[in-house]
């Protein structure tokens, strides 16, 4: 009688090696990055209504114990844009026009625009808060 | 003078006689020997029922395939000395059906290959068969990464989709459909790609991408199966907005 | 087997969501809810009443905003539908990828109504 035995990794695949637990966490950056998206389409909303609700939406934003949990989120925003930038090199074919970009040149370029579009938010709106 | 020993703890498991257990084996410990050297010595000198495969110890065959220390690893690329002073804990790959000992069931993984038809298609079969179909490096360079795979499916058992998904295609077979896809002499990619763009070919995948970090050869199926993704993408606009094109 | 899959629509715009999210989200953190709090003056100064009506006055800075985050919203949806598939979940798959997609849908909705209200 031939009974194989069943050892397919389950659902706790996760804890199983800190490889795999760095994978879970890139994922679950997606919660938090939900999270500060919805914050932010609140934020818009309150800006269509009158001072008070908008002020008063902002304070609970800047509440101390809230920016502790944004500190987090942008933890894993992190996360994901690193984790994001060093897998693209694989993830994108491998010639362009016959010719091989090499994977450093892709990562670099990445950070590179990553860096212009962060310091361009910066100037605009510290630019419209000085004017 | 003692001689240096190790411990092995090596899966048993023989089908009729109850469930798996863990057996010690204290081996002789040698700066150059592989796993698979401390389990042929086990095999050899202390315990002939003990069942697992190999062939070629040199990296090449792809069967000496198993779990050490939790690492899908080739025994015989595994040196004792970066597991000293040990025990090392031998199983069989996960995400297989376990035959006997550290043997597994590799049936659904050829079932699999097949369905990705790995090898050179040509459409006109009646292509005279000492014809010559000539390809520079540039476009041997495409695909020349995925081609190195040996089938040892190491990648199986470091996917975690695999163990969700009975019927996903997994890193190695996706990765060879890929390398077939990639290269200029090739004329099968409409036939694979029918089978790796459904649901249990490529997008099943998260891009764990524990595969390509176990890979022995460094194929990088993960890569393969995102490029893939792209392509699968582009394929399903360029169908979306051309319904009336004629497709095989 | 099953036939192509629609997964490469959902694939793509997560993709494209993926990218928004890496370029954007650490700094949409900082600006809208670090730099206020710790009191840098032009940051807190740009997010009174009258500086985020500035800031969202140009209806291409609106566009952006609700292309970005409409994407951003797929992104992350499309994400968590996978964690909760690859955790396990015990609820069919089509449910789980009815209610990811529907709370980006909504969220991108929503942002599109509430920047047109500004």
């Amino acid at each position: 009688m031939n009974r194989p035995l069943d050892r397919r990794l389950g659902w706790t695949w996760w804890t199983l090696k800190g490889s795999y637990f760095r994978i879970f966490l890139r994922e679950v950056s997606s919660a938090f990055i939900l999270a500060e998206i919805v914050f932010f389409m609140l934020l818009i909303h309150k800006a269509g209504q009158d001072a008070e609700t908008y002020l008063a939406y902002r304070d609970f934003l800047w509440h101390p114990l809230m920016v502790v949990f944004h500190l987090v989120a942008l933890a894993f925003a992190l996360w994901h844009t690193i984790t994001f930038f060093l897998i693209a090199p694989s993830a994108l074919p491998s010639q362009v026009a016959g010719r091989r970009i090499p994977a450093a040149f892709i990562i670099g370029q990445q950070f590179a625009g990553l860096a212009a579009v962060t310091v361009l938010l910066f100037l605009w709106v510290a630019w419209v808060g000085a004017t | 003078m003692s001689e240096t020993t190790i411990q092995l703890e090596v899966f048993r498991y023989r089908p009729d006689n109850g469930g798996p257990t863990f057996q010690s084996y204290e081996v002789p410990y040698h700066d150059d020997w592989v796993v698979l050297d401390a389990l042929n010595y086990v095999k050899n000198y202390v315990d002939g029922s003990l069942s697992f495969r190999w062939s070629c110890r040199m990296g090449v065959c792809g069967s000496c395939g198993m779990q050490v220390n939790g690492e899908p690893s080739l025994t015989c690329a595994a040196f004792l000395r970066d597991h000293m002073p040990g025990p090392v804990r031998v199983e069989p790959l996960v995400n297989f059906p376990v035959e006997r000992d550290l043997v597994v069931d590799m049936n659904g993984f050829m079932e699999k290959l097949d369905h990705v038809k790995p090898y050179l298609v040509r459409e006109d079969e009646a292509d005279d068969l000492s014809a010559e179909f000539m390809q520079t490096p540039t476009q041997l360079d495409r695909y020349k990464q995925f081609s190195m795979c040996i089938n040892c499916m190491l990648c199986y058992a470091a996917c975690p989709v695999i163990g969700r998904v009975d019927d996903f295609i997994g890193p190695a077979a996706l990765a060879l459909a890929q390398r077939y896809n990639l290269d200029s002499r090739d004329q099968g990619k409409q036939m694979r790609q029918d089978v790796i763009f459904q649901n249990e070919g490529i997008w099943e995948c998260t891009f764990v991408g524990e595969c390509s970090e176990v890979c022995p050869k460094h194929v990088d199926p993960a890569g393969a199966i995102q490029q893939a993704k792209l392509e699968g993408a582009v394929d399903y606009y360029k169908r979306l907005l051309t319904p009336w094109a004629r497709r095989s | 087997m099953s036939g192509r899959s629609h997964e490469a629509l959902f694939w793509s715009l997560f993709a494209a969501g993926s990218v928004l999210a890496a370029l954007f989200v650490p700094a949409l953190i900082l600006v809208t809810s670090v730099f206020g709090p710790f009191g840098w003056r032009w940051f807190a100064d740009a997010f009174t009443y009258d500086g985020i009506r500035d800031l969202l006055q140009h209806a291409i800075v609106r566009l952006a905003i609700g292309a970005v985050i409409a994407l951003i919203a797929v992104h992350a949806c499309h994400r968590l539908r996978h964690l909760a598939v690859d955790l396990h979940a015990p609820l069919p798959g089509g449910l789980i990828a009815l209610v990811a997609y529907g709370g980006a849908a909504a969220v991108a909705v929503l942002t599109a109504v509430f920047l047109a209200l500004v």
